[in-house]
């Protein structure tokens, strides 16, 4: 038994934290937020040098062949800067190429992605469909030897600044049969027009409508597999490290929360010292320690290659709530001020819903675990 | 990060897991039954069992009667025992004392103690809380006076449980009464077969006697019976307890993983109001949160073992093990209430009289969880200022 990241895995932690700290302040991410991309390509080349982008990239690929847990490691600091802009999306989408990319696909893209010129993000959800696979609508249809596809998508994180999305669409086989399949759609494609949607917590968010895009030969993912089967492990990789995010930022939230208890004097005395206080900064930290294990056993698994999908869906369904909570006792620890527009808290607990939401909420994941044990 | 139990842990709890099988913990007779903690029932028989088995004392030092093996093993002994419901209470408060022994004990102390412990000839149980010092032990108003070579107790102790099945007790008392009320206690390992020891149930709101109160007068307790220093018996106490709230509540994943099992089962083969259980969205929710619920806890409750396993004592941590599991066990007698329904009341039923009959019983007891061994309010307080170095309020 061993709970601790590893030497390597926490100096890359460091390293991120003070790169963050640093190149990444908060006013800067205020700024990001209030700009219409939310992404700054400065900060992303500095990210590819310090060999985020190809973290999990073999080397063969130009990458420095990291594990699903350093990935892990580097998101939950990403989560505790709450980074904006593409890199959560970039790195689910190198796990699609390199898991479901054919040989030729890696060799072309993830070379790319690991310089830092390659953005990816991923297009699953649709108006009224959120990750079952069965609902979704969007079409691709062969045509001329290579596809068109025809739907709508719905929270594309970072479109109008991704070269490439990861896109879900049905396709019938030679029998007949429909099977949902991952497509790498070239944003600057004819026929994809992205919208910016009303987002909940200043992420930036698209929706995406394919009309009749052209999608060529070789750019289908997973041809060859099971297909249906390896999006869902997708899924569920993505849930986790979004889980891994959420114990970040919560982290963050515990901190600047025991911080301001500590140093904020009322009634004489430092309101650390209330037991109230004090009883909401114990639930938080009860909260906490409970998001960082169940995640850790997740993302564990998933790097062992023992089977995680329960595991994963409870650790999304803990960590969707448990952050919540964590938010809500938070702004009642800070009081009016953590209620500003420039103070730091909103920047995590307005996000918390948005991450609740991605890769299927807590009482979908509930759902899951429900016939996992047997219900 | 590795989140497996190492070869030989496996193994040892092959073993336990065999024993089970060839002696099931069932077929012991238990002094109380089982309140739901994950430790099972308090049954001197299958105590005395564990007793011969070395698995009382498995992570002691050899020369004390113990097997010499690690923390971690220990807890996978007493992890698998909980799955199956065995009624390893008996040892809790030895243990607790077995810890303070181990630390603080003179050489003829834990030579005397602990192999008697190890082979369950004797069990404890721990005298704190006084009916004016309840979760406020500073205020323990029981005196000991020294008389030539012994000391003379006098007080009042409440809430033991088993005093009146153990032989001893460990008791804390006032040595020092003009000294600052932190540096006036001492603990005494106190034979309550002794001449003016008073022992009386208590019988709880779920029917059962396990807690009691101990009256002391004039009790003789010699001197070498003094634990660790006069007037430093508060931070060996806390120390003791330190453990206890880890090993009292470090198995209720594996004792209530079983619990949910049945609850499963139920679900799945009953009918209400004319539609199958599993069809009802509210309870499927509420049983796959339970289930989630228990899987926290047993991370949370393996980082504190691991911790223990490398040497680490434990301050907050076992605070959160504690807390979660008392507020977790309270959550599933809750939601096992509510699949069982109204017909849980209709206990001859043979195929779930069991079951009923524990949710019954679970459904009373469940309250004292938060309460016995420091309440969730006190464990907050600590998290907050050990766990998060907030200001003492």
């Amino acid at each position: 038994m061993d709970f601790s990241y590893s030497e390597e895995q926490e100096m890359l932690r460091k390293i991120a934290r003070d790169f963050l700290a640093t190149e990444c302040p908060r006013d800067t991410i205020r700024q990001m937020i209030r700009e219409q991309t939310g992404h700054d390509p400065k900060l992303w080349q500095k990210m590819a040098e310090l060999g985020w982008m190809g973290l999990v990239i073999p080397e063969e690929f130009g990458g420095t062949g990291g594990s699903f847990l350093d990935a892990a490691a580097l998101i939950e600091e990403t989560g505790r800067a709450s980074l904006p802009g593409p890199f959560f999306t970039t790195l689910v989408g190198t796990l699609a190429l390199m898991n479901m990319g054919s040989q030729p696909q890696k060799q072309e893209l993830l070379p790319q992605v690991a310089e830092g010129s390659m953005v990816l993000t991923l297009a699953i959800s649709e108006p009224g469909v959120g990750y079952e696979l069965d609902a979704i609508r969007s079409q691709a249809t062969v045509k001329n030897g290579g596809y068109v596809i025809k739907g709508t998508k719905l929270f594309v994180d970072n479109a109008d600044v991704a070269d490439m999305m990861i896109c879900l669409a049905g396709i019938r086989s030679g029998t007949g049969k429909r099977q949902v399949t991952p497509f790498l759609v070239d944003m600057r494609s004819p026929g994809v027009v992205c919208t910016p949607l009303q987002s909940l917590g200043g992420e930036k968010q698209f929706q995406v409508t394919l009309k009749n895009v052209k999608v060529p030969h070789g750019r289908m993912l997973a041809e060859g597999m099971e297909t249906e089967r390896e999006v869902r492990r997708l899924i569920k990789w993505a849930a986790t490290l979004k889980c891994a995010e959420m114990v970040g930022g919560a982290q963050q939230v515990m901190d600047m929360t025991t911080d301001y208890v500590k140093e904020r004097v009322q009634f004489d005395h430092p309101i650390g010292s209330l037991q109230a206080l004090q009883h909401h900064c114990a639930n938080m930290l009860i909260d906490l320690e409970g998001m960082k294990y169940i995640t850790y056993l997740a993302a564990w698994r998933i790097n062992e290659g023992i089977p995680y999908s329960k595991e994963a869906a409870m650790a999304k369904s803990w960590n969707s709530d448990a952050y919540k909570r964590i938010c809500d006792l938070a702004h009642q620890c800070h009081g009016a001020i953590g209620f500003c527009e420039d103070h730091d808290l909103p920047l995590y607990s307005k996000r918390v819903m948005p991450s609740a939401f991605a890769f299927g909420d807590a009482p979908t994941q509930r759902q899951f675990v429900a016939r996992a044990i047997g219900l | 990060m590795d989140f497996r139990f190492s070869e030989q842990e496996e193994k040892l709890r092959l073993q336990v897991r065999q024993f089970c099988e060839e002696e099931p913990p069932e077929s012991f007779p238990c002094e109380i039954e089982d309140e739901g903690y994950g430790f099972g029932g308090w049954s001197r028989a299958f105590t005395t069992r564990l007793g011969q088995k070395g698995w009382l004392s498995i992570s002691w030092p050899q020369e004390y009667g113990g097997m010499g093996r690690t923390v971690m093993e220990r807890f996978v002994v007493a992890e698998e025992l909980a799955y199956h419901r065995a009624p390893q209470y008996g040892h809790l408060f030895g243990d607790a004392v077995a810890a303070g022994l181990l630390t603080h004990g003179t050489e003829a102390q834990k030579k005397d103690f602990l192999p008697k412990l190890a082979r369950a000839e004797i069990l404890f149980s721990t005298g704190l809380s006084e009916p004016g010092a309840g979760s406020d032990l500073l205020n323990t108003a029981t005196r000991a006076i020294k008389s030539g070579d012994d000391y003379i107790l006098n007080g009042q102790k409440i809430w033991p449980t088993g005093a009146h099945l153990a032989e001893w007790s460990l008791i804390l008392a006032r040595t020092d009464p003009e000294a600052p009320k932190s540096r006036g206690l001492s603990t005494f390992l106190v034979d309550v077969r002794s001449p003016g020891v008073t022992v009386n149930p208590i019988i709880d709101m779920a029917g059962a006697e396990s807690f009691t109160e101990i009256f002391l007068e004039d009790v003789r307790v010699p001197r070498e019976n003094l634990l660790g220093q006069e007037n430093r018996g508060l931070p060996l106490v806390f120390e003791c307890l330190e453990g206890d709230r880890f090993w009292g509540r470090c198995l209720r994943h594996a004792g209530s993983r079983k619990d949910l099992e049945e609850l499963v089962e139920y679900t799945t083969q009953t009918r209400y109001n004319g539609r199958s259980l599993l069809d009802d969205q509210v309870l499927r929710d509420q049983l796959a949160e339970i289930a989630i619920e228990l899987e926290v806890s047993r991370m949370i409750n393996y980082k504190a073992a691991w911790l223990m396993n490398q040497g680490a004592s434990l301050s907050w941590e076992s605070s959160v093990v504690k807390t979660f599991a008392d507020e977790l066990g309270q959550r599933i007698a809750a939601i096992g209430l509510q699949v069982l329904g109204p017909e849980i009341q209709l206990q001859d039923d043979p195929k779930w009289a069991a079951l009923r009959k524990r949710f019954t019983f679970l459904y009373n007891f469940n309250r004292g969880l938060s309460l016995a061994g420091g309440t969730s309010e006190i464990q907050r307080n600590t998290i907050a200022m050990r766990g998060l170095g907030l200001p003492r309020s």
